[in-house]
């Protein structure tokens, strides 16, 4: 609870916390209630501007946008948050092994992750998609898998650095053995990087997410995510912007509330920065 | 110096930073006049402002930063009324300035050529030739071997020592009237600092340029500075001729900064009687005769001696004798059976219920807190006598080697280096070259040599941080490099290590209390309730401390945690890598101070690692000189200081400006006495002299060096 007030202390923890509470209600909201099914089309209504039946309009079907946008939160967020998880999970656990043990280890992980980091990440997402089949759970392996590199690799520099660290010789000299000390005094000591990291891939996800959308590969339509909601407005964009700026807020709003919660918990966690308000 | 005009000349400058809250003063109303030829000191520990006002004089304050009163005046000029381009013309070409770290204030991607000559192209008129002819006259004068090839040279092929040579070339390239010389060798060793400092006093003689010499090291200003200031916290404490101001300082806090300086052990500067050295070192293993800064060596080595001190004088007597009973019989069955058997364990806890006799007998070290340290040990504190348990061992174990606590034969220690191509052989690079040493339980060997040959790395060998390459170290008759898995770690809380920067030795998200308990997990469970609590009190801080973070807290408090954290598990060995080099001259001192104490209570025995001679002589019982891997030369500190015989050794000690108490309650330069010193041998082994092996060999006072070995 004193980590919760102390990052609602900071302005960007406060404004974070806001904008991440509120598109976590939307998300959950759309799991649970929406004002219509988010793919039930009504032609009868295509593009119908914002009334008291449709609160924020229809697509080009004469889908409730509403409904859309709250169910679409519920599959965006839930991929973007699982991929991220699955990635700093994986590429911290093979970072810290390739930093920390070295050896041969090292360079077998080296060598995984710059045989992945060869393709362009959607590349490989989309390989991956072609043999997985359009599903939620291929998306989300498949963007883990394409962005482990670049979480293996800053864990693995943030390792190496800090492992010189005199008092993670000190924990060996103590005679703490070498997971210990890892997990110790070694990792807590790499998470503001990772922070930052993490929170700009939630950003690159739900445009990856929604870039295989856009291409067939991601969530099969007609289930909404804010990617193909955005991807489906393309081709109405002049008549209609309405359909692209609405979910593109959507995931600007998400992506600076996450950053800005990025910075907070970083700050947070940081002891240094006890007294900074 | 009245008649002659000052070169600069500061009057009452203030110097403070805007910050959001307002202005923060940090120079406070100072005045000094640096006369041409002249070297000025400016004295001070860190935060005392001196560095900001040798910038300030050459108007590159950090940004922030304002002059808010009293005027500099360059030449009989108001800097403060000079334009920022009347500033550019004069910075460079008037008013040189030097910095600390030589390994980055050459730009590493231009040729020193190409740099000595930009600020010459920018101030003078001279041409290409001209520009050319000066450099390689100035290179020549801070003596560079071969300055026609140094010019087409980056700066990353020479040494720290040669870059602020080049450094001081390329400044003087231009005859500036004022050099500002901000701690222009610190970063470097003694050797070397005296090579430096020489050609630039040399320099600025010669061509009679004033220099601000910014230092927080008084042996430097008493061996080059004309005059010295010394700074605290903004303003200027005392002013003067140095050789007054040293020999009778008339302030407090200048009587408090030299009174930091490491001394001699008394009567260290006596030639010793034949046969008051024994072979075993009696000097070193007095009881209690090295625990205090001033330790009469005089005492007898008797037991009774020990129980005349205050320390022994505690009720846990008792305790004791078991203990050292079982340290003296050599017949322990297993190496650590003292710790292992019911009356070796006790001790510390329970001789810390004892709180008020204790308390009471330390008294004579209660008189050395930190400012900003709650007091040490207050009287009758529990914690008082909580550690005041007799060191085991070290009393009785003045014979033969079966005490020999930490025994290296012929250690060798390599680093790889990354090959060049996979699967290529890596390079190796050996640090350290073939040492033997031994150490004594309770003793305090020091371990002198300049950076990179190879001190630290062979302390971290010896308690197997660093895995051996070769040779072996044997840790109470036990190999190390045969102990694994449980038995290694609970060898580990037996030898600890005590870092040189306790900026970077400690967790920085972890409290200290939970750094310090770290010290006890693999350690045998202490009895007493509060562990941490009682050492953090024992090493000087309150109990509080333990829910501090280590940014909280000072650099000498974090040297303590750090102590605390390594004495905890009640180690036999402590190896002490330069535990007070990075800190201030009286922090350093306190810090000294509580290790000595310490050690007096505990008796772990410390390999102490440093490359001040001054600390090490005050501190240490046995000395090894080590240069390039090898050990140059070896004996107790008195020998080694008094009587050098291997020429490195004296190189060191001409090289360190030492600063010692006068009779008259100033202090001078060290004379040294080297007409008294035995000739040198020719035969005394230099590394690098073809690739000849070479032999320790001892005298009867196992005073040892290092010759080279007959063939055959």
């Amino acid at each position: 609870m004193t980590f919760l007030s102390d990052l609602s202390r900071r302005l960007n923890g406060r404004i974070g916390l806001t904008l991440c509470g509120l598109v976590l209600l939307a998300a959950l909201t759309g799991l649970l209630w929406t004002p219509y099914d988010p793919v039930k089309t009504d032609f009868m209504a295509r593009f119908a501007g914002a009334s008291a039946e449709h609160l924020l309009g229809t697509d080009m079907y004469g889908r409730d946008l509403l409904s859309r946008v709250l169910s679409g939160a519920s599959v965006s967020i839930l991929i973007c948050f699982l991929t991220v998880a699955l990635a700093v999970t994986g590429g911290v656990v093979l970072g810290a092994l390739s930093g920390f043990v070295g050896g041969w280890l090292d360079r077998l992980v080296m060598m995984f992750t710059e045989a992945l980091m060869a393709f362009p990440g959607l590349l490989l997402a989309l390989s991956l998609m072609v043999i997985l089949g359009p599903s939620e759970f291929g998306v989300i392996l498949a963007l883990a898998l394409a962005y482990l590199p670049s979480v293996t690799r800053l864990v693995r520099g943030t390792v190496l650095s800090v492992r010189e660290k005199e008092y993670v010789e000190a924990s060996v000299a103590l005679g703490n053995g070498w997971l210990y000390t890892l997990a110790r005094h070694v990792l807590p000591n790499c998470v503001a990087p990772l922070i930052v990291l993490a929170t700009t891939m939630l950003g690159w996800v739900l445009l990856a997410e929604s870039a295989l959308s856009f291409l067939g590969l991601g969530v099969p339509p007609p289930a909404p995510t804010w990617g193909n909601m955005l991807a489906e407005a393309r081709g109405d964009l002049t008549r209609e912007p309405w359909l692209g700026i609405l979910p593109g807020l959507c995931i600007s709003v998400t992506l600076v509330g996450v950053n800005l919660l990025g910075d907070a918990l970083r700050d947070a966690l940081d002891p240094r920065n006890d007294r900074a308000a | 110096m009245q008649h002659t005009p000052s070169v600069l000349s500061l009057s009452g400058v203030e110097i403070g930073f805007r910050t959001p809250r307002g202005l923060t003063p940090v120079v406070h109303g100072v005045s000094l006049e640096v006369a041409p030829g002249e070297i000025h000191a400016v004295v001070g520990e860190s935060g005392s402002g001196k560095t900001m006002l040798a910038r300030a004089a050459i108007g590159l304050l950090p940004p922030g930063g304002e002059v808010t009163a009293g005027t500099i005046a360059f030449d009989g000029r108001d800097l403060a009324a000079e334009s920022e381009a009347a500033m550019r013309r004069i910075r460079g070409a008037q008013i040189g300035m030097i910095f600390q770290e030589p390994l980055v204030s050459l730009n590493p991607s231009m040729k020193i050529g190409a740099q000595m000559a930009e600020a010459a192209r920018l101030h003078t008129k001279l041409s290409r030739r001209e520009i050319r002819a000066r450099a390689l006259e100035m290179l020549h004068a801070v003596k560079i071997a071969d300055p026609e090839r140094c010019l087409e040279c980056y700066p990353h092929e020479f040494s720290g020592g040669m870059r602020q040579r080049i450094m001081i070339a390329s400044v003087m390239l231009l005859r500036p009237r004022l050099l500002l010389a901000d701690e222009p060798t610190t970063a470097l060793d003694a050797v070397v600092q005296r090579e430096v400092l020489d050609i630039m006093t040399e320099m600025t003689r010669s061509l009679g340029v004033a220099v601000v010499l910014v230092t927080h090291d008084l042996g430097v200003v008493a061996r080059y500075a004309q005059r010295m200031t010394v700074m605290e916290r903004g303003h200027v404490v005392e002013s003067g001729p140095t050789r007054s101001v040293l020999a009778a300082p008339r302030e407090a806090y200048t009587r408090r900064l030299l009174g930091s300086l490491p001394v001699a052990p008394e009567g260290a500067h006596t030639l010793p009687q034949a046969g008051n050295d024994s072979p075993t070192g009696a000097h070193t293993l007095l009881p209690e005769g090295n625990v205090s800064p001033t330790g009469p060596h005089t005492l007898s080595a008797s037991p009774e001696a020990s129980h005349a001190l205050p320390h022994a004088q505690t009720p846990s007597a008792e305790g004791q004798a078991p203990r050292g009973a079982q340290a003296s019989g050599a017949a322990q069955p297993a190496p650590f059976a003292g710790r292992d058997t019911p009356e070796g364990a006790p001790g510390w806890p329970v001789a810390g219920r004892r709180g008020g006799a204790d308390g009471l007998a330390e008294g004579p070290q209660a008189s050395l807190a930190e400012p900003d340290v709650p007091r040490t040990v207050a009287p009758g504190s529990p914690a008082g006598g909580a550690l005041a348990a007799s060191p085991h061992g070290a009393r009785g174990a003045a014979d033969g080697p079966a005490t020999e606590l930490l025994r290296a034969e012929a250690v060798e220690v390599s680093y790889e280096a990354a090959a060049p191509l996979p699967f290529m052989a890596r390079r190796v690079n050996r640090v350290v070259h073939g040492v033997s040493l031994s150490i004594r339980p309770g003793e305090m060997l020091g371990l002198v040599g300049e950076s990179g040959s190879g001190k630290s790395t062979l302390g971290r060998a010896l308690i197997r941080l660093k895995e051996v390459s070769g040779g072996r170290v044997l840790y109470r008759g036990q190999e190390l490099s045969g102990v694994s898995g449980e038995a290694l770690r609970r060898l580990r809380a037996r030898m600890q290590i005590i870092f040189q920067d306790p900026y970077s030795s400690l967790n920085p998200r972890m409290r200290v209390g939970a750094i310090v308990a770290e010290g006890l997990r693999h350690a045998p469970p202490p009895d007493s309730a509060h562990p941490v609590e009682e050492m953090l009190e024992a090493v000087g801080l309150s109990a509080a401390y333990a829910a501090r973070f280590p940014h909280e807290m000072s650099g000498g408090q974090r040297q303590r945690v750090a102590i605390a954290r390594a004495l905890i598990s009640r180690p036999e060995l402590v190896v002490a890598d330069e535990p007070v080099s990075a800190l201030d001259v009286t922090v350093q001192a306190q810090i000294l101070d509580l290790l000595r104490e310490l050690r007096g209570r505990m008796g772990f025995a410390c390999l102490f690692i440093s490359h001040d001679l001054a600390v090490v002589e005050s501190l240490c019982d046995r000395v090894m000189v080590l240069y390039r891997g090898r050990v140059m030369e070896e004996g107790t500190a008195r020998q080694l200081f008094e009587a050098p015989r291997h020429p490195y050794t004296r190189r060191l000690l001409a090289a360190a400006p030492f600063l010692e108490p006068t009779p008259a309650g100033g202090y001078a330069l060290r004379v040294l006495d080297e007409a008294r010193y035995p000739a040198p041998d020719p035969a005394c082994y230099w590394p690098g002299e073809g690739e000849g092996r070479y032999e320790l060999a001892a005298d009867a006072t196992a005073h040892a060096v290092a010759y080279r070995r007959r063939a055959g």
